[in-house]
């Protein structure tokens, strides 16, 4: 334990509204703190420099799983636990479920929120590939109002995001309806779990016979933010997934990801991974 | 010190360990009592290098230095094709 | 130096839950890590730091029948909880199944992981009464241990639930 925890306040607002108006009274200077496994991890290794902390932990308004016809709407407290127990999300959104059962352990999926998962934004985060790929949106707080904007697009560069220091994230929705489309998410770390990624990619993919007709892939880190491979999408689409197909898509791909070395991996090792990820899963699905 | 933290000093989980079987070949030792010889730390000494023997036995890899990561073999099965395109 | 956590001293709160079925009020600062609050204050030092990054689990209590790492939970946000440590599993002499069957089949060694560990098998077998061995390995998969192997840990909690299964 590295920091003098004396220096840390942190206060518990008793409403979304309250939380919302000490956002906007004092913008910066309060940051939200939801399940704590990224901030209170920064705060052992003596990294966390922001001192003062609003809890939202306790916020009844932005958990829950909601199903509508058209969509499914999930709190941005949603804790992985509660994603993996959802049996619609279970039947419908496979993917998330996969990467919420393949973060850490049970400890930290009881705490760890989709929320904050996508507020932290770390590129090597594990939902963000499998939200990107199921379409998103994001409904983002304060107390002027609410906007709701597509996930895509919103981590801009390493670390950032489209979040005005009054936001929360409130809730995030999942665009329902969507049939037919086939998935594959995987994640390459140091170990089967208590691992944070190397690669991280997920895919969906809806065939028309053998042909392409649509397709979504994003991968975690491989570079400074989440990717969306949109020029790999569009090159597959209204493709046949033969092998000259597959080998120029791996190409295209190359050229969408920038991996670099850390103290987890190395850029070859990310490259030639998440290539052939891309392939196990044009290949596995075009087969299925 | 290198392995200062436990997120990157990365020993398996119970997810990550294949069955174990434990034997025991039991040849009493003649000065220990009871015929009783320390084991303790004996049976790391030669995990590293029969796991680099399998691999290298699996894939003609030779790699002659741990930790061996992912990450090398990576470098190394390149490094194989280049040799052999080459 | 004088105690800066007294139960006055400014910058600190007091914080209402149960720990281990009794009502507690925990004055510390609000973002002082549960695990401290917990050895320190009631003197509950069967949790262990590991490794205070959240990754070994040998800090693991329950929250509201949930397993958490306590090294994670700033203790402001424990108001109002329900919390058991490892001393809640075993409140008599009489030792837990789960206990039992650790000791009789060499679920420990050097015990550092073990109450985390205990505690995890006790929440598993809470939700599962009859895990198969991957259910346990994914269950156990947040709490670390360095001298078993886990082998003899999951045999540990095999035979538990037989036991549990003869005794009702």
């Amino acid at each position: 334990m590295r920091s003098f925890i004396p220096d840390y306040e942190m206060q518990t607002p008793r409403s979304l509204g309250a939380a919302l108006d000490i956002l906007a009274r004092d913008p910066g200077i309060w940051r939200p703190f939801a399940g704590g496994t990224d901030l209170m991890v920064l705060l052992e290794a003596g990294k966390l420099a922001h001192r003062h902390y609003l809890n939202i932990w306790n916020l009844a308004e932005l958990r829950g799983i909601e199903s509508a016809s058209w969509l499914i709407s999930l709190g941005a407290l949603t804790t992985y636990t509660d994603v993996r127990r959802n049996a619609t999300l279970a039947r419908e959104f496979p993917l998330l479920c996969r990467a919420a059962a393949e973060t850490g352990g049970v400890a930290t999926q009881n705490r760890g929120t989709l929320g904050g998962n996508i507020a932290n934004a770390s590129p090597a985060a594990d939902t963000p590939p499998a939200l990107l790929i199921y379409d998103a949106e994001l409904e983002l707080l304060s107390s002027r109002g609410s906007r709701r904007i597509p996930y895509r697009g919103f981590h801009g560069g390493y670390k950032k995001m489209d979040l005005r220091p009054d936001e929360l994230v409130g809730r995030i929705f999942l665009p329902r309806g969507r049939t037919g489309w086939k998935s594959y998410y995987r994640k390459v770390g140091t170990r089967r779990a208590q691992a944070i990624s190397k690669v991280c990619f997920a895919g969906a993919v809806r065939f028309d016979g053998k042909i392409v007709d649509d397709i979504r892939i994003a991968i975690g880190s491989v570079a400074p933010a989440v990717v969306c491979a949109t020029q790999t999408e569009a090159y597959v689409r209204g493709k046949s997934l033969d092998a000259a197909a597959i080998a120029a898509a791996r190409q295209v791909f190359a050229k969408e990801i920038a991996p670099i070395d850390d103290i987890r991996s190395t850029a070859h090792y990310r490259h030639v991974v998440a290539l052939n990820l891309l392939e196990e899963f044009l290949t596995t699905t075009a087969a299925q | 010190m290198i392995n200062n933290q436990m997120t990157n000093y990365i020993m398996p989980t119970s997810m990550d360990l294949p069955p174990i079987r434990v034997y025991f070949e039991e040849l009493p030792y003649a000065r220990g009592p009871a015929g009783a010889k320390g084991i303790g730390e004996l049976p790391l000494d030669g995990t590293a290098a029969a796991i680099m023997n399998a691999i290298e036995n699996a894939t003609g890899i030779c790699i002659r230095r741990i930790p061996m990561t992912p990450e090398d073999l990576t470098a190394a099965f390149e490094a194989t094709r280049e040799n052999a395109i080459a | 130096m004088p105690d800066a956590r007294s139960p006055d001293a400014p910058g600190t709160i007091a914080v209402r839950c149960r720990v281990n079925g009794r009502d507690e009020t925990l004055h510390d600062y609000p973002m002082a890590r549960l695990l401290d609050t917990l050895r320190e204050k009631l003197h509950l030092t069967g949790i262990k730091e590991g490794c205070g990054e959240g990754e070994c689990g040998a800090c693991s209590v329950e929250i509201d029948g949930k397993l958490v790492n306590s090294c994670l939970i700033p203790v402001a946000q424990v108001e109002g909880a329900e919390i058991r440590t490892i001393e809640g599993v075993a409140t008599t002499e009489q030792l837990s199944v789960v206990q039992q069957a650790f000791i009789s089949y060499g679920g420990a060694q050097c015990g550092i992981c073990t109450p985390g560990m205990v505690l995890a098998a006790v929440n598993l077998l809470e939700q599962n009464n009859h895990p198969t061995e991957p259910e346990i390995r994914a269950a156990l998969a947040g709490n670390l241990c360095r001298c078993t192997g886990y082998m003899k840990i999951f045999e540990s909690i095999l035979r538990a639930c037989d036991r549990t299964e003869v005794q009702s």
